[in-house]
């Protein structure tokens, strides 16, 4: 028993250590660096108050967040509640299209949108210059055009949140109504809808944090539309080199994101609703009646535009010789695209090794430490356990480019920086809570009795570590690594602002083509990783399909 | 063993002089191919760039061919990230860098200024002009290269003449429709990514003054990352007019691509192009050798073939390219820029921002 109290101590030290280096450092350095800044003491500050840009921005983004979130709201919930309520023909269907934008990368969700909708060259403008029509009918860099890409991407959260709402309702609450005598829009109007209101609120507020913190989007889109926001112009800050600036804008971000998650947590996060009762039954489902084949008709007709035909003209265009190259002859297509990118061009071929290196050997290490701290937060009482957790959790809380910010401030002197190290190590503190939160959820599920008896019957720690605790959380870890390798492989928010120059991610290699106008070369690299993205998430739910069965 | 490796040694080298007497006996000239000096240099060199990356490639190539004994790795990146990369490696006291070859001469002064460089004057100096050396020999020009003004043929019927035009609205709404009132009519690169674009706007803001750029920000124009980008953004018709540099649309015109371009006629800004060595050079003869190499005939012909206006008067320009001293210019005091380089950009992305 000795032992096991000083490994554990050990253990422990350990994992602070590597808590307060890798994330509470960083941090504290933002906020330093926010007090006493490059340029002296306060500028950063000096720049929110006197720089009137600074609340262009800042308004850009909060503008932007709230009419993306309206959006969601109104296309996530209607297509939850057909999903889940109705008997629409093809539901499993519909809720892969709906998720399908979400699992890609923005970027190449941007990208798609790019080659669709681009004035001129886009394939929209020119079916509509090829039937007489002049000058451009859509316009991708617009405000609306970064609306609706952002929407499409988003919506999902709302979709989401609220399809398990419903899902979980109890039915009794909804037959007592109608029994009462409430025909079907009052008893949508009394009982459901203030029972996912809850959820519709929740889903929305995620929908507005993914909102302000993404970069893919207004970077590619929101740039050529003039329409800035705090994300890209941090970024661009940092190139002129002008840190407080960037820092600054961080802060705002920070504030405004942060804020929001405040909300939703405070509210939302923790209630569980009197309505779930454990009992698996299904609630009762609306027959669609003789709108059905309508209904169906309008719902797979919006996924096929919003989802499968930007997807579809991608891949398309990642076969074309040039843009402007006549689409009915045959020779204006190629395979050189693929080739170059995949086998010929150094910096691509250089960012495939890259990203898989560092997705492969930041979500080992997160799943492994974040498997150890897990252990700690649930299975002991050690000092501390609960700001650890709490510590794991902040950096994916922060935007993205906020916390590539503080990387910068805080290792930009070490030798692991300019390295392709400094990209696991930055994917390592951005994910890191998805390793915890995971295997949290597995090792709350074992009782503590198994591992007493266990030791009663003579094993010691290591050895119930080892025969109990690690068969039962470790479906629990496969899924951890799984969900850090997925992001992680095509990352751009972090990437884009920490990446050594000579060691470009995938996500990076392609924005980087999409800026110097290689277009062709960027629509194959979009679309190869669309696909290897596409592929894995399948594979994935087949496995967590399998978990499932198996009760973990 | 020992006696395996020698024989094998000696039949390396014979090979590589007979390879050499062989390919020197058969052109005639003795330049092209590696003789005893050139094998004599060895080890590696790292190149870092903002050049177009199939042009240093194929230079780094050519050089590999006439010193087989000397690897060149190649770093090619817009100026300013070039820039970040070598800062970061000074700052750190471990500098990779062997020769960089930027846009600009202010990010090279601005590094001469740090005390990095290595004073080094190659072979053929005396071939490139005056003022497109540092006095105390720290960098020399190896191509001239011009912001110009661009423009695709088949949309653009009356292109423009100067830069005003670009600001003119009366000349704006002599476009065909949609961009006689539509956004993106112009593009220009970015000076937080491009050297060049850097050398531009200042240039024009010392002529214009930054009321130039309030008001093109007004017309609708748009920026884009790279020079590139604005050239291909023209070909494609999304940006019917742009700025770019002068021998990319050279080489697109070559290749047959709907686009042509003025040098304007209240002048642009003529950039030479500088080569320096890193002073911490770990190589210093292969280095130099390098240097002496940009600057050969060979090379300077070679980027001929490219479009773009060599450093050495005595290599034809590309056809149809007026000599520097007809092209209307903007001279600019390289030395202030290199201060003021943080500055411009920063005033540039406040305005267009």
């Amino acid at each position: 028993m000795e032992r096991k109290i000083t490994f554990t101590q050990a253990m422990w030290l350990l994992s602070l250590l590597v808590l307060l280096i890798t994330i509470a450092y960083p941090l504290a350095v933002l906020i330093y660096k926010s007090l006493f800044g490059e340029r002296g003491f306060g500028y950063a500050y000096k720049v929110i108050a006197s720089d009137p840009n600074t609340w262009v921005y800042t308004f850009n983004t909060v503008k932007l967040a709230v009419i993306v979130t309206f959006f969601a709201v109104i296309i996530g919930v209607p297509l939850a509640f057909l999903v889940v309520r109705t008997n629409l023909p093809g539901r499993k269907v519909v809720r892969f299209l709906a998720v399908l934008p979400f699992i890609l990368p923005p970027y190449v969700s941007a990208i798609a949108w790019i080659q669709l909708a681009a004035p001129y060259v886009g394939y929209i403008n020119r079916i509509w210059n090829g039937l007489g029509g002049s000058g451009n009918l859509v316009n991708i860099y617009s405000f609306p055009g970064l609306v609706l890409v952002m929407t499409l991407k988003f919506y999902v959260y709302v979709f989401l949140t609220v399809a398990a709402a419903l899902e979980q309702m109890d039915p009794s609450l909804e037959e007592a109504a109608r029994m009462s005598g409430s025909g079907p829009f009052k008893v949508a109007k009394d009982v459901t809808i203030p029972l996912v209101m809850p959820s519709i609120a929740s889903g929305a507020l995620l929908a507005f944090v993914a909102t302000c913190a993404n970069f893919g989007i207004p970077a590619l889109i929101g740039d050529r539309a003039r329409y800035y926001v705090l994300t890209t112009r941090i970024y661009s800050t940092l190139s002129i080199p002008d840190i407080d600036r960037a820092i600054a804008y961080s802060l705002i971000l920070v504030i405004i994101t942060g804020f929001a998650l405040l909300i939703q947590k405070r509210s939302f996060g923790r209630k569980r609703y009197t309505t779930l009762t454990g009992k698996t039954v299904r609630p009762a489902v609306i027959a669609l009646g003789r709108r059905k084949g309508l209904v169906a008709l309008f719902v797979f007709l919006f996924l096929a535009l919003t989802s499968v035909i930007p997807l579809l003209s991608l891949f398309f265009s990642a076969f074309l010789k040039n843009l402007y190259s006549p689409l009915t002859s045959l020779s204006s297509f190629t395979l050189n695209n693929f080739k170059f990118v995949l086998l010929e061009d150094e910096t691509t071929t250089a960012a495939l090794k890259t990203s898989v290196f560092s997705a492969f050997t930041a979500s080992t290490i997160v799943t492994l430490f974040g498997a150890l701290l897990a252990y700690m937060i649930v299975k002991t009482n050690v000092k501390g356990r609960l700001f650890m957790d709490w510590l794991s959790s902040v950096p994916y809380a922060l935007p993205g480019t906020v916390v590539g910010v503080a990387i910068i401030l805080a290792f930009i002197k070490t030798p692991i920086f300019n390295t392709l190290w400094i990209i696991p190590f930055a994917y390592f503190i951005r994910y890191l809570s998805y390793g915890v939160r995971t295997t949290v959820g597995s090792l709350l599920q074992i009782d503590k009795t198994l591992e007493e008896a266990s030791l009663m019957c003579g094993a010691n720690w290591l050895t119930t570590m080892k025969n109990i605790v690690l068969p039962l959380i470790k479906p629990g870890l496969i899924a951890a690594w799984i969900l850090v390798f997925m992001p992680t492989l095509s990352e751009l928010t972090v990437s884009i602002i920490i990446y050594p120059p000579n060691h470009p991610t995938i996500g990076v290699a392609t924005y980087n083509l999409m800026e110097e106008g290689q277009y062709t070369a960027a629509y194959a690299l979009s679309a190869v990783v669309a696909v290897v993205v596409i592929l894995v998430q399948l594979a994935v739910n087949r496995i967590t399909g399998k978990m499932g069965a198996r009760g973990l | 063993m020992k006696k395996l490796f020698v024989s094998l040694l000696i039949f390396v080298l014979a090979l590589g002089l007979a390879g050499s007497g062989c390919i020197s006996g058969g052109s005639g000239t003795s330049t092209s191919s590696p003789s005893g000096s050139e094998t004599q240099i060895r080890g590696t060199i790292h190149f870092y760039t903002s050049i177009p990356k199939d042009i240093a490639i194929k230079i780094a190539d050519e050089f590999q061919k006439k010193y087989p004994n000397v690897k060149v790795e190649v770093y090619r990146s817009g100026a300013s990230k070039v820039m970040t990369k070598l800062d970061a490696e000074i700052e750190s006291g471990k500098i990779i860098a062997d020769v960089v070859w930027l846009a600009d001469p202010g990010n090279t002064i601005y590094l001469k200024n740090k005390g990095v460089l290595m004073k080094y004057t190659p072979k053929d100096a005396d071939k490139v002009p005056n003022f497109a050396k540092d006095p105390d020999g720290y960098w020399i020009a190896g191509r001239f290269i011009a912001p110009v003004i661009a423009y695709n043929t088949k949309i653009i019927q009356n292109p423009p003449k100067k830069w005003t035009d670009l600001i003119d609205p009366n000349y704006r709404s002599s476009l065909p429709s949609p961009w006689n009132n539509a956004e993106g009519w112009v593009a220009v690169p970015n000076p937080l990514y491009s050297g060049a674009a850097t050398a531009w706007v200042y240039g024009i803001s010392q002529k214009y003054g930054w009321d130039y750029f309030k008001k093109a920000r007004s017309m609708g124009i748009v920026v884009l990352k790279s020079n590139g980008a604005v050239k291909n953004a023209i070909i494609e018709g999304q940006d019917p007019i742009g700025v770019t540099l002068d021998y990319m649309v050279r080489q697109s015109m070559e290749d047959g691509a709907p686009i042509n371009y003025v040098y304007p006629e209240d002048g642009t800004v003529v950039i030479p192009s500088p080569i320096a060595i890193m002073k911490t050079t770990k190589n210093p003869a292969a280095a130099k050798a390098f240097v002496d190499f940009l600057l050969s005939k060979d090379v300077q012909e070679l980027l001929v073939q490219y479009g773009i206006i060599p450093a050495r008067t005595d290599v034809t320009p590309p056809k149809g390219t007026p000599s520097i001293e007809n092209i209307p210019q903007i001279k600019i005091d390289w030395e202030k820029l290199s201060s003021q380089l943080e500055d411009v950009r920063n005033q540039f992305s406040q305005i267009m921002g």
